[in-house]
């Protein structure tokens, strides 16, 4: 539903500062949420909720992105991640800590 | 809720903190809306997709969908002018939206500042709402977003 003309308007995203369209934040955000849920397939995930989340560099389509994730509270109920995206020469362009409400999966 | 009608604001001198938008447009989920969605941004935690036999329906929709939607919605009439997006102090999801659900969005204007390092561009703060056809919140966000300022201040004030 965005209709910033930074992601779809490539005339105007070559004049802009940038040079090139953005790829829009909240399908990196959710991205960058797949790459740490999708290693917890053992457990159902119920809630997801995300704090202080940054982007530092913009992303450009064709860019390759992957994301690490340090745990930093591994409770039955709750799991606490800080994660931090990087592109695929390793640098930086987002960081947020993402909290996710887990339960054991049904049998 | 106080609301009102609004210009669309393209410079920082045009946001008013305390405003309250009530964005017009509405959106209802379709199940290929979330399955597209959350597959082509990689998702794959089962999950999200329940759809073995017997599994409750209709099913939750993926939240990021709800930001992408809802804040996408909130776009037109706050960042349309922006030079860029430089995140969320949270993104939170108080109830799940299911596929079938007509989606809205509520804009606060927060507040806004003066950039440190360049006066020429200050920062808007916004928290967006996104609300279904119970009115039930299922997205809350505090985004901020950079923009330009109408005349390049030369002593640090803001023109209004």
């Amino acid at each position: 539903m965005n209709t910033h003309p930074a992601h779809t308007d490539y005339t105007y995203a070559k004049q802009s500062q940038f040079g090139k369209p953005l790829v829009v934040s909240p399908f990196l955000l959710s991205s960058l949420v797949a790459f740490v849920t999708n290693e917890l397939r053992d457990v159902t995930i119920d809630g997801y909720e995300i704090h202080d989340l940054a982007f530092g560099k913009p992303i450009h389509p064709g860019e390759t992105i992957t994301a690490e994730a340090t745990v930093e509270v591994a409770g039955a109920a709750r799991l606490v991640c800080a994660v931090t995206g990087r592109k695929a020469d390793g640098e930086e362009f987002a960081r947020f800590r993402l909290l996710l409400d887990i339960s054991a999966v049904q049998s | 809720m106080n609301t009102t009608r609004y210009q669309y604001p393209g410079y920082f001198e045009d946001f008013q903190p305390g405003i309250v938008i009530a964005h017009a447009q509405r959106r209802v989920v379709t199940e290929t809306d979330n399955l597209l969605f959350s597959r082509l941004s990689g998702h794959e935690h089962p999950s999200l997709f329940p759809y073995a036999a017997g599994a409750p329906q209709p099913v939750a929709v993926l939240p990021f969908l709800l930001l992408s939607i809802c804040g996408g919605i909130a776009v037109r009439a706050t960042s349309q002018g922006a030079i860029a997006n430089l995140g969320w102090e949270y993104v939170r999801f108080p109830q799940h939206a299911h596929v079938g659900d007509e989606l809205r969005a509520v804009t606060s204007i927060d507040s806004k500042r003066l950039s440190k390092s360049n006066p020429a561009r200050g920062v808007v703060t916004i928290i967006t709402y996104g609300l279904n056809q119970h009115d039930a919140v299922v997205l809350e966000a505090k985004r901020s977003f950079l923009v330009r300022t109408r005349v390049p201040a030369t002593n640090g004030d803001q023109k209004q």
